[in-house]
């Protein structure tokens, strides 16, 4: 059996029955004759049929088609987490302490995190990359990065 | 045609200042659609204030540089890193990436930007030659073509699924369902919202791109940092050899013909131009298994078609006042500044302007194949930095690219949360390119299939009872037919390999 696909499948299944409910509360539509929820409805029943293929397929299967498997201690995957834990710190603190700020530590702390430890090089490639993005967004296309409390 | 009028166009592109203005245009085009985010609609409506002062040809010559080179330019990102830098790109990415890993960045590349030149050379020549006979017969499209056309694109849905038939259909369903969050278009209910404003238009294109095949790729990419070997991609070479070009030629002339059709169609822009083009070269290709691994004509078909459609999407404006796209809206706008009121009127009252738009569309073509062939080494040069360094930059380039569409963080959010699912469905081996075929084509199919059946009140005939219609969806049921017999005979032979594999 194939664990993976089996949960890809449920998954499937209760997004497209999620949909199912949500549909029936749309508002029907006597004037246009095809509500809001046609649609939806379609493409959920879709959905919900290839899922259960895929169930059906990850239950009849022995042997695990294209599954890597999913190892919590893997290095490389910590490693992935951990990148984006910083990417979602990142985004909570861009608000608040403005661009600038923020992209300095957010790319010293990921070159860190990959093992760059020519700190010179990760002070300057974080400045410049910084200020280059800063530059061409801020000045030149005239589009607002967020400055935070320093703004 | 006159070709006196055309060669005065030309004298007045030809002179130093209108040369210059175009080349600025080219050049801050290809930067502009080779970063994420940025759009080729952007970048001429962020220089349209920029023109105001400018004499009518100069101010044009820019804008439609601007047009040709970010078309182009969003290759770039597509082909090194992943990223689509314009939607238009969004096709090139599903061949030009994995000829990057094999350590062909440099063909890719060149065909990318070769196509792009001779793609948009037939789109600027079929404007000149065919626009009042395209204009006519663009206008015969309505809901059920429209709606035709989306299925014939993403038709291709089941031979872009990879190892599974039924993981592609999934994700493509999923990708359909996405695209159905927002307004409705046709009663204006807001659906899947969760009550939340920045959901009211849907989840923002861009940044959901950017997550799936950015920010996926870019976490795969920490994930394997250590294990994976590093790709070696030299260039010795500004021009695509011999051999490619032949070998992409009639795939070339033939997406730059259907993208200069698609583009001229209102409505209907380069993206979608480029994954009908993508869809049509794999249907008609020896070898359609090895489109989207690395396949040069998957590359070329793309590109042709979207900067063919620059050209197409300009006949609607000029000849009817009708915009064939978003840039061609902004470029309206732009007319309309300086006085000029696109339409048959422009024909007779200004046909000069409209003879030096001829001749600049076709100088921005040549001017972007002479700026491209400069950076092709420069561009190259980015995927060989250093991996511990490069991905920071690319996590902080796409999320700089999420938030500057519409300069809010919740698209940032929305980037990561898909950057999250991308890298998942790639480690378990679901396709992602059904979710972006999805995302372009499902809203203009839902919102066609829906007008054309409130016209019929409820008779799905209107759909198969206009010929160019039927005509569009019995090709969609044979590439359906056609490509599941292909994944299935594919499936089964990886099934078997896999048996033999495991009995030993």
């Amino acid at each position: 059996m194939n664990r993976a696909d089996l949960i890809a499948g449920l998954l499937g299944i209760f997004l497209s029955l999620y949909v199912f409910w949500a549909t029936a509360n749309f508002p029907d539509d006597d004037v246009l004759l095809l509500g809001p929820s046609f649609v939806p409805f379609l493409l959920a029943l879709g959905l919900c049929l290839s899922s259960l293929g895929l169930i059906f397929k990850a239950w009849v299967s022995k042997k695990p088609n294209g599954e890597t498997g999913f190892n919590w201690k893997d290095p490389g995957i910590v490693r992935a987490g951990m990148a984006l834990f910083v990417t979602i710190l990142y985004c909570l603190a861009l608000p608040i302490c403005g661009f600038i700020l923020t992209s300095i530590f957010y790319l010293v702390v990921l070159m860190y995190l990959l093992k760059q430890r020519n700190y010179l090089k990760m002070f300057t490639v974080a400045l410049g990359v910084t200020f280059a993005v800063f530059g061409i967004f801020r000045m030149m296309l005239k589009i607002t990065l967020p400055m935070g409390i320093f703004g | 045609m006159d070709f006196g009028l055309l060669i005065k166009g030309f004298e007045t592109v030809l002179q130093p200042s209108g040369l210059l203005f175009i080349l600025l245009g080219v050049t801050g085009g290809i930067l502009i659609g080779s970063l994420p985010g940025l759009t080729a609609t952007m970048g001429v409506a962020l220089l349209v204030p920029f023109t105001f002062g400018l004499p009518v040809h100069h101010g044009l010559g820019m804008l439609l540089g601007i047009f040709c080179g970010a078309i182009y330019g969003g290759s770039i990102s597509a082909i090194l890193i992943r990223t689509p830098g314009t939607p238009a790109a969004a096709a090139t990415v599903l061949d030009g990436y994995p000829l990057s890993q094999q350590g062909q960045a440099g063909r890719a590349l060149t065909i990318s930007l070769f196509s792009s030149f001779i793609g948009g050379i037939t789109g600027v020549l079929i404007m000149i030659f065919l626009s009042p006979q395209i204009s006519r017969f663009a206008l015969k499209f309505s809901s059920p073509e429209y709606f035709a056309l989306a299925v014939f694109g993403l038709s291709i849905i089941i031979s872009v699924s990879g190892r599974s038939v039924i993981k592609g259909l999934m994700a493509g369903f999923f990708g359909l369902l996405v695209s159905t969050i927002g307004f409705d278009p046709i009663s204006g209910y807001p659906r899947f919202t969760f009550g939340s404003v920045n959901l009211l238009e849907g989840p923002a294109f861009i940044p959901t791109l950017i997550g799936l095949f950015a920010l996926s790729e870019v976490l795969k990419g920490v994930e394997v940092i250590y294990t994976q070997e590093k790709i070696k991609n030299d260039i010795t070479r500004y021009f695509p050899n011999m051999s490619d070009i032949k070998k992409c030629f009639q795939t070339i002339i033939k997406s730059g013909i259907l993208g200069t059709f698609i583009g001229s169609i209102p409505g209907a822009g380069s993206d979608i131009a480029a994954f009908v083009a993508y869809s049509e070269a794999k249907r008609t290709a020896k070898n359609p298994e090895a489109f989207g691994r690395g396949e040069i004509k998957g590359v070329a078909a793309a590109e042709s078609a979207n900067n063919a459609c620059t050209g197409g999407a300009m006949i609607p404006m000029l000849s009817l006042g009708v915009p064939g796209d978003a840039v061609t809206a902004v470029l309206l706008g732009a007319l309309v500044i300086q006085g000029l009121r696109p339409g048959p009127l422009l024909f007779k009252d200004h046909i000069d302007v409209v003879y030096s738009v001829f001749a600049g569309m076709m100088m921005a073509n040549i001017m972007m194949l002479l700026v491209g062939m400069m950076g092709i080494r420069l561009f190259v040069r980015i995927i060989s930095i250093n991996r511990n360094t490069l991905l920071p930059i690319i996590f902080l380039l796409s999320l700089v690219g999420a938030y500057s569409m519409r300069n809010s963080l919740f698209d940032v959010w929305l980037a990561i949360g898909f950057g999250v699912i991308g890298y998942f469905m790639q480690k378990y081996d679901f396709p992602v390119s059904p979710i972006l075929l999805s995302l372009i084509l499902g809203p203009m199919a839902e919102a066609n299939l829906r007008r054309a059946l409130i016209v019929s009140q409820g008779d799905p005939m209107i759909l198969v009872s206009r010929p160019i219609s039927a005509l569009l969806l019995i090709a969609a049921v044979v590439s359906i037919i056609t490509s599941a017999r292909r994944q299935m005979k594919l499936e089964k032979q990886v099934l078997d390999l896999a048996q033999v594999t495991s009995s030993r």
